[in-house]
């Protein structure tokens, strides 16, 4: 509402500005008062600022649809270049006895349902379990259109599929709005899209990014967390929990130390909350303190792969994960620490860039300080490290 | 892939119209200097009007293509895999193969002999001032 009001106000003082042009042509045009050339100009001047005030906003309008339409080309190009993407991945790696197409445009056209909000008592039972259906549904579909393909792959091509899901889910979306504005000449619902273009090419870009990564394998600047995790881990004994889940066991200076990460190195980010509720109840509640580490998103100005430390669950995604953890902290009084690896929306899922890589090595001696100074010898530690585990083994 | 190639060819002419407008609009802006040295006012008004013009859109349309290239190389940017060994510290870095992934076992190491490992995969950086 902010916005338009403030729209109003600058139309408003251009149309007073404007008023002034008469003033300004008579004042100081130098083709000379007799001049053809001058009264044509003054002509021209006068009906462009009638047309302005008359068919101004029509005139926005257009402009606005032009750059909407020009955006729009863009996306159904991106879409389609995402589209054919996951097409030669799974023809590559799957390699199904049937063109795969009818399915994967099914699947690009999968949708959730979220539970009814008006009871909000179970409200993320209810959510978990459609998550956990639509999960199971989606990895089945996968399976189906590529046989060939290993546990890794198949999480890594339903991630491809995500990825291209939501370009495509994108571009309808755009698509609407630009249908419906130019159908309405509706001033605020074309206003309202082309705000946006921005941002939205912007996560476009990074799904497209993502796409990539995803098809190959590569880590995602997501995958600080479990790399962070499987630093600990490596060279242990792994075994694995609820809901793929991956954890070890190992000492620091005294204190028994779990670290957990989703099992990689196939696209997955496991259900940390599920796994934590089960170590949490093997240990009896006896748990000294859980930190977390993950990525988040940064500020602009804010330098990629800063550190920053706090406290509470770090855990994106619904809600479901971040509730299960703040259920059983409180519930047996554990306390939870947070380590976060700064980059943003294009880095978090496009391929690891340096930085953030490097930063895994200052996260480990930061949480080996943290558990030194926040724990005594012989209590345990649950290390969880957050994010998707592609291309990131343990 | 046709796509691609008619794409980058729309660029290149839209880049190669932007730089010829820019130059004749620079060509006109010296022909009204030159029109107002021997003192023709009307002409010389005229000429560094649409000129400007000229100069501001072609400078505008630059600036966009500029923008627009500048994602291109961070898009198609090198990923690089980082092979460590736990022994001598011996770093061998190539470019990403399909199939790699961190901690994955990387063969022996050219001087010690010792087992090698994936310690890291990354985007390379692209050459060019950060944002």
């Amino acid at each position: 509402m902010k916005v338009y009001n403030s729209q109003l106000i600058v139309l408003e003082k251009i149309r007073e500005a404007s008023q002034l042009i008469p003033l300004f042509l008579s004042a100081s045009l130098p083709f000379g008062q007799s001049s053809d050339l001058n009264t044509v100009i003054s002509l021209l001047m006068y009906l462009s600022f009638i047309v302005l005030m008359l068919f101004g906003q029509k005139v926005q309008v257009r402009f606005m649809l032009l750059e909407v339409d020009g955006v729009l080309k863009r996306l159904e190009y991106m879409k389609n270049e995402a589209k054919l993407l996951t097409l030669k991945t799974l023809k590559e790696i799957g390699k199904p006895k049937e063109d795969p197409t009818p399915e994967l445009n099914m699947m690009l056209e999968q949708f959730l349902i979220s539970p009814e909000g008006m009871d909000p008592a179970g409200l993320v039972w209810k959510l978990d379990h459609i998550l956990n259906v639509r999960d199971m549904k989606f990895k089945d579909d996968v399976k189906k259109i590529a046989p060939e393909a290993d546990e890794s792959q198949i999480n890594n091509l339903e991630n491809l599929i995500e990825a291209s899901q939501a370009v495509n889910t994108i571009y309808r979306i755009v698509r609407h709005f630009y249908l419906l504005g130019k159908r309405t000449s509706s001033f605020y619902i074309i206003f309202q899209i082309q705000m946006i273009l921005p941002l939205i090419m912007q996560e476009v870009d990074a799904l497209m990014a993502a796409g990539k990564a995803f098809s190959q394998g590569q880590p995602i600047g997501d995958g600080i967390g479990a790399l962070v995790a499987a630093k600990f881990m490596r060279g242990l004994e792994k075994r694995k929990l609820d809901r793929d889940i991956v954890a070890a066991e190992t000492m620091i200076e005294g204190r028994r130390v779990i670290p957990l990460k989703a099992e990689g190195p196939g696209g997955n980010v496991g259900k940390p909350g599920d796994a934590m509720r089960q170590i949490i109840e093997e240990n009896k509640g006896k748990i000294a303190m859980v930190v977390m580490v993950d990525a988040a998103l940064k500020l602009e100005g804010d330098k990629t792969g800063d550190l920053s430390e706090g406290v509470g669950a770090a855990i994106g995604g619904p809600g479901t994960e971040r509730f299960k953890i703040e259920e059983e902290a409180v519930k047996h009084k554990i306390p939870v620490y947070a380590i976060i690896v700064k980059e943003s929306i294009l880095e978090a899922i496009a391929p690891m860039k340096k930085e953030i890589s490097d930063a895994a090595e200052l996260v480990t001696t930061r949480i080996r300080k943290l558990i030194l100074d926040r724990t005594k010898e012989g209590e345990t530690v649950v290390l969880a490290g957050i994010g998707n585990t592609v291309g990131i083994g343990q | 892939m046709q796509a691609r190639v008619a794409s980058r060819a729309y660029l290149y002419l839209l880049i190669a119209f932007s730089i010829v407008v820019l130059g004749y609009s620079i060509w006109m802006l010296y022909g009204g200097l030159l029109s107002m040295k021997e003192g023709n006012m009307e002409n010389f008004y005229f000429t560094a009007l649409v000129s400007v013009i000229g100069i501001m859109l072609a400078l505008s349309s630059l600036t966009q293509i500029r923008r627009r290239v500048s994602i291109l190389p961070r898009i198609g940017a090198k990923v690089l895999t980082v092979a460590l060994c736990g022994k001598c510290d011996f770093k061998l870095i190539r470019n990403f193969s399909l199939g790699d992934y961190v901690f994955k076992e990387a063969g022996k190491c050219q001087q010690c002999s010792e087992s090698m490992y994936i310690s890291q995969i990354y985007q390379e950086e692209p050459k060019k001032k950060q944002d």
